[in-house]
């Protein structure tokens, strides 16, 4: 029988889709939630995380991007 | 008078004297220093009235109600913020009229395209005082180059940080030590002082012999016929839109030291003090808030014999040369300071040209050997020295210390920080050589470079040489560290600074395009580089192959240009293994000298050879001027000094610059990992001199190359060849040199150049004989 | 509920404000076509209404109106090709209720419209208008109408811009209600300006008072008023705007009476003309009002709209390769624009100073606003020193251009789609037979052979469903049905 899951289909580039793993395998958002790995460019994962993912991601996107303005 | 022993410190070490507590190489602290600078150099405008500020519904700083515009403010150029800011129209008419005085009394902060942004500090006043300028004709200047009044905070500032400096002067005359001053309320006060009547050789206060006072001609500087209007020091008031009350001043404030009229009026003051009291003198004066000016007369130096050299006549000096110069020589006398002139803009010359104009013994300390013989050739391109004149100590060519006869004739003896400053054991004729130059009265101490010393080391090179007069040479005055104050009053005060986008446009430095080029990383590369330690991470960003395929291509697409490429790497196992890969030839720490010179004699002269990588070493080593383009593939960290260097190796003007870019800065960082964020820090420095980071994340043309590691199996292969690597092979490279304490240090381990062998290319690796001489000691080498 | 990636809200509610009107039509005659046709028609009985319509109407529209009126037939024989353009605008004229169209294919006016159309011809613009001229005395006169006029538009925008409290209670809550409504500002204890609001602040004037007063009538359909009753003083005001054009006009020395027997809803048009600034009303119990040069924007309609090229030589702001700002301007307005994606940091009487930082842009983007706007913002307003020396495009640096877009794109490193993923199929044909109904009706999101998953988008589910109840059906299967998680 064939099963139906309800989800969020994700697409990024590859290096990104790595950072999703690594999110999900060190439970940073405190649980798994990739349902199927997809391809390269391709996650389904659960949906109610994803409140929780796009706020891990802005706030990892922003330790990477430190503000450098010299400030007054 | 017979030359004391070393026990006599130097002289115009204005702020030396609390090195005598911190010589015995007990940890000095900045307590140290701070004891010996002036109360009012702490102060700062920025965060006096930050409680007060008023703030717009915006959120900036409202400064509307305590700036009132002038009825005709949109004829001056500039506006002065009670925070002491100013900003500066530089397309006004009356640019010109204020961009040397804003050099002259305050840090520039950030000058692009058109507006320019100033800070004034305490330093800066010095500074400004230090080069002639009166408190009252800087308030009065500024004031009329101003769209609004002058705030009144502002106006305290200038007032506390500079009406007790330039007042007295402290001047070696005829080897004698002479308090010297004009403001005879100043000299009373002193006079007064029990601790300076102790100092005093001879009672009376005499006004200054008639034919010692400065008559003399005004030191000339030779200069190339420029005609671009760039750099032309007049400024015009061709169409007459220039304020009347500007241009009137202009004229004042930009002549060299003329002393105000009024001033000039006043006797010269002046009493004699004891030779072995300058310490104390200073030091005193400092505490009571007058410190001294210290200026070399050299002129009247009978002491001190000559050296006899001139600057060849086929030498000109640029505009901003000769202008830097002018403001060290600005009353006949020598100015100890600093010049910041960009890299690549001909610091040397100035140096070589301060030499041959004090024409005293010259001690010149470079950073390393490479550039102590590159400062020795530009003493003889550009001077009439002669070769028994120059003398040498470093580890590696230690020229004889004259003897004999020669014995007291004066030389220009070129060193490094790190050979002076070292405190360990000697061998016999480098002891000979340090005895030599501790003894010396030396005329000028030339300082190149000065900024990239680290704060412990300078102080201790201060302690030992004793000199009149010390010139500081460097492209930034930015440290990392922000010891800057410090260091800076251990100097002297700024003389002259360069604008770098100037430079440009007149074409005296390249036209650089600088670029920052993303290299997406590859999933298992970035899989990993999650799960790492941030030593291997960095190992795992450089090593990404796609940063490598990037680096091909870029390359390849300059040599069909015929540019001259520098690969940069801080990361000796990527800079092997990426040069190994690409057959290019490269040189790190461990290349030995001979090694090195082929390599870039190659680079120079032969057409075949248009790539070679290089590690950290040359940043402080080479200096070749056929280089063009750039490419940075490691250099974490946020230094924006280093970055500047990297860049100074690009910016020798090319001989045909054309309005186009001539030099290219690539800056390779792998997208989502740490060094995007090392990279924006590293620019800030050069963003705030002008120059604009293209971010580049795409590649025309890069699918057509043929480039290695294209198939998903050579990128693992190189990924597990990299995990593999040890911890010492992921970390920065260490350069080997002595250090002030004596260890010498090494970066490789004997286990990893075995990893390492390759074969291709091997002819251009540095053999293993290099292994007898290692230590395997890993101690960081922190800036 | 959908989710979207963070990037702009191309799921928003449908803003129904056009910013850009169909072709060859404008916003007015766009906003005629959506009323009631009974009200229309009403319209078209007016002639101060005819008139006006008549002046909106795009050229070859007004040629076929006169051929009809006077001709009575258009077109003439069979000799004038009937080109797309032409079409395009008789059809824009039957939209409106204007012309008719027989079976017979011929065209006919409307005798409403005919008859008022020619009355009001007759009469002239001048004198169509209800309205009556008084002159002024001392008393009423009225100081600095031009002024005040320019101060009252200049807040509206400047509430929009800026919503501080300071702002907010400058305007009315019509005002409020018109940009909610419109979808110019969202939120509800703390407004906040979207992209569609900032949109509005990047138009000419003449579109933005265009659009603004479409969006009243709208609220007043919605209020149920009259909107005849409304649009009718409103055209009749707006003709005045002649006499604006006149050299030598003087605001303060012409007024009008306001007349008493108006209702109610068109006392708050007045009023709300006066927010405006289009008229300017000195007291209440004065009863006239004054036109200002305001009421020129509103006299013809957008398409004409030629102010653009001031704007070029007007721009006021430097943005330098640093990232630095320098805002030559002390407009509330400009600098309100300025501080949504810049972080300000000096404010001095003749020139504000800033900094784009990616915080300060990414607090736009999350407002909704797009890259590409700032940047045309940027390119737009940029002072002559910057266009002088670097050209129309590159006045704004490319590096600074190029960063502003790569912070919008970190937004959108993943896109992220709510979804159905079906796997465990229990046969080939299965697998396929959903692939192709999936792309078929375009609900397909991602399909893998070698893994057999199949993903169709939220909507798409049901119609899987169906699919499956009718195949089941088809071959007679007496399987179960799928599960859903």
């Amino acid at each position: 029988m064939v099963n139906v899951k309800k989800g969020v289909l994700v697409t990024s580039d590859p290096a990104f889709r790595q950072l999703l793993f690594h999110l999900d395998e060190s439970r940073q958002l405190g649980s798994k939630f990739i349902v199927r790995e997809l391809d390269d460019t391709h996650l389904f994962i659960e949906k109610d995380i994803v409140p929780m993912l796009e706020s891990k991601v802005e706030q990892i996107m922003e330790n990477m991007n430190p503000e450098t303005n010299d400030n007054k | 008078m017979a030359t004391k022993e070393r026990k006599r410190r130097g002289k115009w070490d204005t702020f030396k004297s609390e090195d005598n507590a911190s010589s015995s190489g007990a940890g000095s602290s900045d307590k140290d220093t701070a004891a010996a600078v002036p109360k009012a150099a702490s102060h700062n405008l920025s965060g006096e009235n930050s409680s007060s500020v008023m703030v717009d519904e915006f959120g900036a700083k409202d400064y509307r109600k305590d700036m009132p515009l002038k009825a005709d403010f949109s004829a001056r150029p500039l506006w002065v913020a009670p925070d002491g800011h100013i900003f500066l129209e530089s397309f006004s008419t009356v640019y010109k009229h204020a961009r040397d005085f804003l050099i002259a009394i305050s840090e520039p902060v950030c000058r692009p395209q058109h507006i320019h942004e100033y800070q004034l500090t305490a330093y800066s006043l010095y500074a400004a005082v230090s080069v002639g300028l009166q408190t009252k004709d800087i308030i009065e200047y500024l004031e009329r180059l101003s769209k609004s009044q002058l705030p009144k905070g502002v106006i305290t500032f200038i007032q506390m940080c500079t009406v007790s400096y330039g007042k007295v002067k402290l001047v070696l005359k005829h080897n004698r030590y002479f308090v010297e001053s004009r403001h005879s309320d100043v000299m009373q006060k002193l006079l007064k002082d029990t601790v300076i009547q102790s100092c005093i050789l001879d009672d009376r206060v005499q006004p200054a012999q008639q034919t010692d006072l400065p008559a003399q001609e005004k030191i000339k500087f030779s200069h190339g016929n420029e005609n671009d209007g760039a750099d032309k020091d007049g400024a015009d008031n061709a169409d007459g839109k220039v304020p009347a009350d500007i241009d009137e001043f202009f004229g004042k404030m930009d002549g060299d030291d003329e002393e105000d009229a009024e001033i000039r009026n006043l006797q010269l003051l002046t009493f004699e003090i004891k030779q072995e009291t300058i310490e104390t003198v200073q030091r005193r004066c400092i505490e009571l808030e007058y410190p001294l000016l210290a200026e070399y007369d050299f002129r009247n130096d009978t002491m001190n014999p000559n050296l006899g050299i001139d600057l060849k006549p086929s030498t000109t000096l640029r505009p901003y040369q000769e202008k830097s110069l002018r403001k060290m020589f600005g009353n006949s006398r020598a100015r100890s300071g600093v010049i910041v002139l960009p890299c690549g803009a001909g610091k040397t010359l100035v140096g070589v040209t301060a030499v041959t104009t004090v024409n005293k013994r010259c001690l010149v300390l470079a950073n390393s050997n490479v550039s102590v013989e590159q400062w020795r050739a530009q003493f003889k391109l550009w001077s009439t020295i002669q070769d028994k004149q120059l003398v040498r100590f470093t580890r590696e060519a230690k020229d004889p210390a004259p003897s004999g006869a020669d014995a007291t004739k004066p030389v220009v003896c070129i060193s490094t920080y790190s050979m002076v400053a070292y405190s360990g054991r000697r061998t016999l004729q480098a002891e000979e050589a340090m005895k030599f130059i501790e003894k010396q009265e030396w005329g000028l101490l030339l300082l190149d470079e000065v900024h990239t010393i680290p704060a412990k080391m300078f102080r201790r090179v201060l302690t030992i040489v004793q000199a009149h007069c010390k010139l500081g040479l460097t492209a930034t005055l930015v440290r990392e560290d922000d010891k800057i104050t410090d260091l800076n009053f251990l100097i002297g005060p700024k003389i002259y600074e360069a604008n770098w986008m100037e430079l440009q446009k007149a074409g005296h430095i390249a036209k650089v395009q600088c670029a920052e080029v993303w290299c997406p990383m590859t999933s298992a590369f970035y899989s990993y580089y999650l799960r790492s330690q941030i030593a291997r991470k960095l190992l795992l960003a450089v090593m990404n192959p796609n940063k490598f395929r990037i680096c091909q291509f870029l390359i390849k697409f300059h040599e069909r240009r015929n540019d001259k490429i520098i690969v940069f790497s801080d990361n000796v196992f990527a800079l092997k293994r990426y040069a190994i890969e690409m057959q290019k030839p490269f040189l790190y720490g461990e290349t030995s000298q001979n090694e090195r010179m082929k390599i870039l004699q190659n680079f120079q002269y032969n057409p075949r050879v248009n790539t070679i990588f290089v590690s950290k070493v040359a940043d402080t080593s080479f200096d070749l001027p056929e280089a063009n383009v750039l490419i940075q593939i490691s250099a974490h960290g946020g230094s924006r000094r280093q970055e500047a260097q990297r860049l100074g190796r690009i910016l020798r003007a090319k001989k045909h610059s054309t309005d186009q870019f001539n030099a290219f800065f690539y800056s390779l960082v792998s997208q989502d990992t740490v060094e995007m964020g090392y990279s924006r820090k590293r620019q800030r420095f050069l963003v705030n001199q002008g120059y604009a980071y293209k971010v580049v994340n795409r590649l025309p043309g890069m699918e057509q190359e043929d480039l290695k590691l294209s198939t998903k199996e050579s990128q693992l292969q190189l990924l597990s060849q990299v995990l593999a690597t040890s911890d010492a092979d992921a970390e920065e490279e260490d350069i080997k040199e002595e250090l002030a304490d004596g260890t010498i240090r090494v970066a490789r381990r004997e286990a990893t150049m075995a990893s390492m062998s390759g074969g291709q290319g091997a002819q251009y690796h540095a053999k293993a004989k290099a292994i007898a001489e290692r230590h395997p000691l890993f101690k960081r080498f922190r800036q | 509920m959908s989710v979207s990636s963070s990037s702009a809200p191309s799921e928003a509610p449908a803003n129904t404000t056009g910013v850009c009107s169909s072709r060859h039509s404008c916003l007015f005659l766009d906003f005629l076509m959506t009323i009631k046709p009974k009200d229309r028609q009403r319209m078209l009985q007016k002639p101060s209404c005819s008139f006006f319509i008549y002046r909106m109407l795009p050229a070859i529209a007004q040629q076929v109106t006169i051929q009809l009126i006077w001709k009575g037939s258009f077109p003439k024989a069979d000799d004038v090709e009937l080109t797309k353009s032409i079409e395009e605008q008789v059809e824009l004229l039957l939209k409106l209720g204007i012309a008719h169209k027989a079976t017979d294919g011929k065209l006919t006016i409307d005798n409403d419209y005919k008859r008022s159309y020619m009355y009001a011809a007759m009469l002239g613009a001048a004198s169509i208008s209800s309205l009556v001229l008084e002159t002024n005395n001392e008393k009423r006169r009225g100081k600095d109408v031009e002024k005040k006029a320019v101060e009252r538009w200049d807040c509206i925008l400047r509430y929009l811009a800026l919503p501080s409290e300071e702002n907010t209670e400058a305007v009315s809550d019509t005002t409020k209600d018109l940009f909610r409504k419109a979808n110019f500002t969202s939120g509800e204890s703390r407004i906040e300006i979207t992209t569609f609001g900032f949109q509005f602040l990047l138009l000419s004037p003449v579109k933005q008072m265009w659009t603004y007063v479409i969006e009243y009538l709208k609220l007043e359909i919605s209020k149920g008023n009259d909107i005849v009753e409304v649009i009718e003083p409103l055209i009749q005001i707006v003709l005045l705007a002649n006499r604006v054009k006149v050299a030598g006009f003087k605001a303060e020395k012409e007024c009008y009476q306001i007349d008493e027997q108006w209702t109610q809803p068109q006392h708050d048009l007045l009023n709300h003309l006066r927010e405006l600034g289009v008229i300017f009303i000195r007291k209440r119990k004065d009863g006239v009002f004054f036109l200002t040069q305001l009421l020129t924007h509103l006299a013809t309609n957008e398409t004409i709209d030629d102010t653009s090229s001031e704007k070029a030589s007007n721009g006021k702001v430097i943005v330098e390769t640093n990232f630095r700002v320098y805002a030559y301007t002390s407009s509330l307005l400009q600098l309100a624009i300025i501080a949504l994606f810049t972080e300000m940091t000096y404010r001095f009487a003749d020139m504000s100073v800033g900094m784009i930082t990616r915080e300060s842009v990414r607090g736009a983007l999350q407002h909704g606003i797009t890259a590409a706007q700032i940047i045309s913002f940027l390119r737009a307003n940029a002072h002559p020193q910057c266009v002088a020396t670097s050209g129309p495009v590159n006045c704004l640096p490319i590096t600074v251009a190029d960063q502003i877009r790569l912070w919008e794109d970190e937004r959108r490193r993943m896109d992220l789609k709510d979804a159905y993923i079906y796997s465990h199929f229990e046969s080939d044909d299965e697998y396929h037979g959903v692939v192709r109904y999936a792309q078929e009706r375009g609900i397909l999101l991602w399909a893998n052979p070698q893994q057999k998953l199949v993903i169709v988008n939220e909507e798409g589910h049901e119609a899987v469903r169906q699919w499956y109840k009718r195949s089941k059906g088809a071959s007679g299967d007496s399987g179960a049905g799928t599960s859903s998680a």
